[in-house]
């Protein structure tokens, strides 16, 4: 398995005084003051030897993806459509149905709505005009929402402007508090120097190893 | 528009795969050492992607343990047909407005158990709960989170929760047969502080009756959840069993108010291996939390221990062997890159201390840093490039 998130744990002997220091960021995080309080009203001594794992993975795949730290795909500089996105809107009218999409950078549609439904079907008068398109937005935003895709990707198109149809999806989307625009990459900051007593990537084959974040 | 124009026909020449068998020994020749192999025979991301996964999901088996899905498809064209006239002026007028909640309800009928299934997939929960093992949800719980006496926080399928609305037990409701017999789990298969291949268990109730949640047996009492600093996004998996008649939970059953997570270390594939001849799972929901001020309180109040602190670590990067005369690179950017970083944390050092007195107060810097460079330009271009991210304080640069 491929640590998906790893992390190391500062002493937890600083808490003691309620102050998080943190070894890169060198500030001082705000505290609670109850905290002082609160120790005195001890309930139980269940954890006393709990010593929680200095590294921590979060084996949750869509974690990276939230925080804007897992890397996007880069594609070409001149490539059409462009790769890099997490999450991409989709939209199409066929001859009798409109559907719309969000699809994952793996290429798997992870959150649909179609008038193909008889759910989504039902309250229309035609599967293609321009109310449909609304609803389809509407449904397709408050879907998103419940799977926890607050933000997706939608390559504008210079056609897209004339079409009524794609305007009204695009404000029913946004109506629906979906976001249009995604978080840019948060790329590590660039040091030079490689550190030798560490574990490090220098000059073996271009393969993973598990335990590169443990320090 | 020519940069679009140009897009298309880029779109042309990256997506089709043209044969070029005449041209193969002729690129080989020329280009092989820049461009790898010719279009055709080498392999795309696509293919490249489809093979590691492939490869990593060799030994995997992967088994429908739920219901069998049920076809769900609805042909009602004819009565469509006949009841839409009623909504035609709205439609017309563009004011046409479908009621979400009632979709959700005839969603829930049709397309809910692939949606779920899909959308479970994605967030990696049948890999990390039942070991690649999958289920169709066969009916939908409406779980509810009381935040004040005015709202409630509804659970999906991977809505985001904070854990202050979290605090009490929340509120399950489910449509089934009254002499049936349920079984609750809540766990988090990324909670565990310990084991990082383990599950933390929140709450567990056994031998529910019907739908009514109050009159199960509570094997675990409800433990909010307590996402540590700085770990991100974490998974809480509400699943339901059905069960074939009434299962003697004793064995597994904690102490009232457990606290101790030792004890809260939880498999759900055991737990369900255990059980599988009276279990099988019917309903799933989940949501993901983030540290917030109320996990101080779970740590200090509930469990009594020292909240932990986390920060993230990216991977190191990679770098080729060095070679002795080294092609088209920059000469001291390359010997930088395979520098220790202990020699240059101290060369940036003695450059700090440079400026350091103890006598004077610590100065923050000039106001416009490449002022003083400005002029020097018969300087090499490396060192004009030294002198730049020094000014700037940029890349080792940055604590000086």
């Amino acid at each position: 398995m491929v640590p998906l998130r790893l992390s190391r744990y500062f002493n937890p002997a600083v808490c003691d005084f309620g102050v998080f220091s943190c070894f890169t960021r060198q500030q001082t995080l705000p505290y609670h003051l109850g905290y002082l309080s609160t120790s005195a009203s001890v309930l139980s001594k269940d954890n006393k030897d709990f010593k929680p794992n200095p590294v921590f993975i979060n084996r949750n795949p869509r974690c990276l993806e939230q925080a804007a730290i897992a890397p996007k795909r880069q594609g070409w500089t001149l490539q059409y459509p462009t790769k890099n996105y997490y999450y991409k809107l989709k939209f199409e009218v066929t001859h009798r149905h409109t559907t719309a999409e969000v699809e994952h950078n793996t290429e798997v549609v992870v959150v649909s709505a179609s008038t193909k439904e008889w759910a989504v079907k039902q309250g229309l008068y035609s599967t293609l005009d321009i109310s449909a398109a609304k609803n389809i937005g509407r449904i397709l935003a408050d879907r998103c929402l419940q799977a926890g895709i607050t933000q997706v990707f939608y390559d504008e198109k210079p056609e897209d402007i004339n079409s009524e149809k794609m305007q009204v999806f695009l404000k029913a989307l946004q109506d629906g508090q979906l976001v249009l625009e995604e978080l840019d990459y948060v790329a590590p900051p660039f040091k030079p120097g490689i550190d030798y007593s560490k574990p490090n990537r220098v000059g073996e084959k271009k393969k993973w190893q598990d335990d590169y974040q443990i320090e | 528009m020519a940069h679009y124009a140009f897009k298309h026909l880029c779109k042309d020449l990256l997506t089709t795969r043209r044969t070029t068998q005449c041209l193969i020994p002729c690129y080989r020749l020329l280009y092989s050492s820049i461009r790898g192999k010719p279009h055709d025979i080498a392999r795309s991301l696509k293919d490249r992607l489809a093979e590691i996964k492939e490869r990593k999901e060799k030994d995997v088996v992967r088994n429908n343990i739920g219901f069998p899905l049920q076809n769900v498809g609805k042909h009602l064209d004819n009565k469509w047909l006949k009841e839409r006239q009623k909504y035609e002026k709205n439609s017309r007028l563009k004011k046409l407005e479908v009621n979400l909640e009632e979709v959700r309800q005839s969603w829930v009928e049709e397309q809910m158990p692939n949606h779920s299934y899909v959308l479970a997939e994605h967030y990696g929960i049948y890999k990390d709960l039942f070991d690649h093992c999958f289920f169709y949800p066969k009916l939908f719980m409406d779980i509810e989170y009381d935040v004040d006496e005015e709202f409630v926080m509804p659970l999906y399928l991977g809505n985001r929760i904070t854990p202050t609305e979290a605090q009490n037990p929340p509120h399950i409701k489910y449509n089934c047969d009254p002499n049936t017999w349920w079984t609750l789990v809540m766990s988090s298969p990324d909670g565990h502080l310990e084991k990082n291949d383990a599950e933390c268990l929140h709450w567990m109730i056994g031998n529910i009756s019907g739908s009514d949640v109050s009159t199960g047996e509570v094997l675990c009492d409800y433990l909010p959840p307590f996402p540590p600093r700085g770990t991100g996004l974490l998974r809480y998996v509400f699943v339901l069993y059905e069960q074939t008649g009434q299962i003697d939970y004793s064995s597994m059953k904690k102490t009232a108010n457990c606290i101790s997570l030792s004890e809260r270390t939880f498999s759900t594939v055991d737990f369900y291996g255990r059980c599988q001849d009276k279990l099988t799972p019917a309903a799933l929901s989940f949501f993901q939390a983030e540290w917030d001020p109320s996990v101080q309180k779970v740590f200090r109040e509930i469990l009594d221990m020292k909240e932990p602190v986390f920060e993230f670590i990216h991977p190191p990067n990679y770098h080729p062997n060095q070679t002795k005369y080294p092609h088209k690179q920059p000469f001291n950017l390359y010997l930088n890159r395979y520098r220790d970083v202990k020699d240059i944390q101290e060369e940036v050092l003695k450059e700090k201390l440079k400026n350091v007195s103890p006598f004077q107060p610590p100065s923050s810097g000039p106001e416009y840093p490449l002022a003083k460079l400005y002029g020097l330009s018969k300087k090499p271009s490396w060192q004009r490039l030294h002198n730049k991210h020094v000014a700037l304080k940029r890349h080792q640069w940055k604590d000086l």
